[in-house]
């Protein structure tokens, strides 16, 4: 389960202050619900992203002297995203294939995307929820390196530098697997992004 | 627009939409616009469509989460210590940790740590890696050294085993959440591959029992875990049988470590205030008691139990709580209280219980343990 909404609850008498501390927890309140986010939607299940991302917090404390304030969103998310494959890689078959049902193995150098009808979108979704499970099945059918650069670039609003730093490929790469991504999705959720366009309602929040 | 019709989106149009356009590119794009009506609706629908991904809502971590990351963070940093100090250590392992300083209650704890790779996986060459490395001096491992590790092993194993044998709950989501909640806090997973490494520097006289145990504690862990996930995946209930014949089939060593006593906590000790006040889920509260059991820190048991009655008194694991805290009371050897917390929360006489609550009590705690409470609640009605 989820919670909506947390703050960090934690008492400051509970751990001495320390200026690497200090720091230390400024980056968790900043990355917290992101990185959470992030792995969340990868792995489809509460447990396992906590269990990632306090890795990843534990790794960030560890290694804080050597980061720095513009490099630390790529370093948090690579970290989080090399557990998650990790993750995957061990416990196969789970969550990326088995939840969504519809990911796909072949993340070669061919363009994998297919791009179908613009007007295919399923009728009748009316309510937010609705509508973001077929943006998450859209995200899910996707090959994984054109998922993996939306979900950094256009949902965690990573710069294209920072994307790149984390999928370790170059700004150029992004750059051209975003734009397919991109059409992709745009296409899919052709029905309402035109909706939108008329009736300037378009959201997913609350 | 059909498919025929459908033409790509010029690459600048994404760097139109992402503004990363020169002031003069940018003018030129939108006079191309403003020309051709095609791309301009190409251009709205893209932007329509990365705000749909922009407003993707921020999925929060359960209420706590700073506070167990900082408590990972303190395990790692004793861990460490205890590591510098014993590393090169010429003598064997344990005595060398006892020696040290850490104290001989603790000893437990940190023996564990230290040789944990997978689980405190703090000195890896390269940080941003998903997989763990170590930096442990080699130090020759002996019967002696692995015994409290192996008995907190044993310990563990059997929680889980009588714990899933006891599952109560019909629904099957909340089945499964059960048994991924005994692995999961367990940490046999991670624990069994680290101990197999160091069983398998005994010598072989001593190795062939332990081994055995690993092994075939391997195979039933394994189940559990296609259990969770193929349930999951194939949309059907956790096959209970399976994952109960797969744990009665380990065989627990005997010999030393049977008689080995643990006396130490081997967990720090949860925050239970904290989860009681700032979550309405009995899952996880109950979970705080699991937790307390696995790292043997009885009091913790007793202390969440309590919690978890005041805030879900009626709860659905209710019964099951009370019986942990019984048997913890018996660990603590208080015999007295626990025959008094039985009498409390289930009835003075066996005819009384409802069905299920006496197996339950006597499900979760060793033979031995139960015959004491049958003694100790003997001793309460004279």
């Amino acid at each position: 389960m989820l919670a909506a909404k947390t703050t960090s609850t934690r008492p400051a008498s509970q751990v001495k202050a320390s200026p690497r501390m200090d720091r230390f927890e400024r980056y968790l309140e900043k990355f917290r619900g992101p990185i959470y986010t992030y792995v969340f939607r990868l792995v489809r299940d509460d447990s396992t992203a906590e269990d990632i991302c306090q890795e990843t917090f534990v790794r960030l404390y560890k290694e804080l002297d050597r980061i720095r304030d513009e490099t630390a969103s790529a370093w948090l998310y690579r970290v989080a995203r090399n557990l998650v494959t990790d993750f995957v890689r061990k416990k196969k078959p789970v969550t990326f294939t088995v939840l969504r049902g519809r990911a796909r193995d072949d993340d070669d150098e061919q363009p994998t995307l297919q791009f179908e009808h613009p007007g295919r979108g399923p009728v009748g979704i009316t309510t937010n929820n609705e509508l973001r499970e077929l943006i998450d099945e859209t995200l899910a059918a996707m090959s994984p390196k054109f998922r993996d650069v939306i979900e950094l670039v256009d949902v965690q609003r990573l710069t294209h530098d920072e994307a790149a730093q984390v999928l370790e490929c170059s700004v150029k790469t992004v750059s051209a697997r975003l734009a397919r991504a991109r059409e992709f999705f745009t296409n899919r959720l052709a029905r309402f992004v035109d909706q939108g366009n008329e009736d300037g309602e378009i959201g997913v929040s609350g | 627009m059909e498919p025929a019709q459908y033409q790509p989106y010029p690459p600048e149009l994404h760097d139109y939409v992402d503004g990363r356009m020169s002031a003069e590119a940018e003018r030129d794009f939108e006079r191309r616009l403003e020309r051709d009506p095609s791309l301009k609706h190409q251009a709205d629908a893209l932007r329509s469509a990365l705000q749909l991904l922009h407003d993707m809502p921020v999925v929060e971590p359960r209420p706590g989460f700073d506070e167990r990351v900082i408590g990972r963070i303190r395990e790692t940093d004793l861990a460490d210590r205890a590591r510098k100090q014993i590393a090169g250590a010429p003598v064997p392992l344990w005595k060398h940790v006892v020696q040290i300083g850490v104290g001989a209650a603790a000893a437990a704890l940190v023996f564990a740590m230290v040789g944990m790779p997978g689980m405190f996986s703090d000195t890896e060459t390269d940080p941003t890696s998903g997989t763990g490395g170590d930096g442990v001096a080699f130090v020759s491992i002996t019967e002696d050294d692995l015994l409290p590790a192996l008995a907190d092993h044993v310990a563990r194993f059997e929680s889980l085993r009588r714990n899933v044998a006891h599952i109560q709950v019909t629904d099957e989501n909340l089945q499964r959440e059960l048994v991924s909640l005994e692995l999961r806090h367990s940490d046999l997973m991670r624990r069994n591959v680290w101990l197999a490494g160091q069983v398998a520097e005994l010598p072989p006289a001593q190795r062939a029992g332990y081994a055995a145990f690993i092994e075939s504690l391997d195979v039933a862990l394994r189940n559990m875990e296609g259990e969770v996930n193929g349930s999951f995946s194939e949309r059907r209930p956790v096959n209970l049988a399976s994952v109960n014949g797969a744990l009665a089939a380990v065989r627990v060593p005997d010999g030393r470590v049977s008689g080995y006593r643990l006396n130490a906590p081997t967990a720090t000790e949860s925050d239970v205030t904290r989860i009681v006040a700032e979550t309405k889920d009995d899952v996880a509260l109950f979970a705080e008691v699991r937790k307390a059991d696995y790292g043997h820190d009885h009091a913790g048991v007793i202390r969440a139990a309590d919690l978890y009655l005041v805030s879900f008194g009626q709860g659905r694991f209710k019964d099951h709580v009370n019986a942990m805290a019984i048997a913890a009371h018996l660990r603590m050897a208080e015999p007295e209280l626990a025959a008094k917390r039985f009498v409390a929360r289930f009835d003075d006489y066996d005819e009384d219980l409802q069905p299920g609550q006496l197996a339950l009590v006597k499900g979760l705690m060793s033979d031995s343990e139960f015959q004491q409470l049958q003694q100790a609640r003997q001793d309460l009605r004279r």
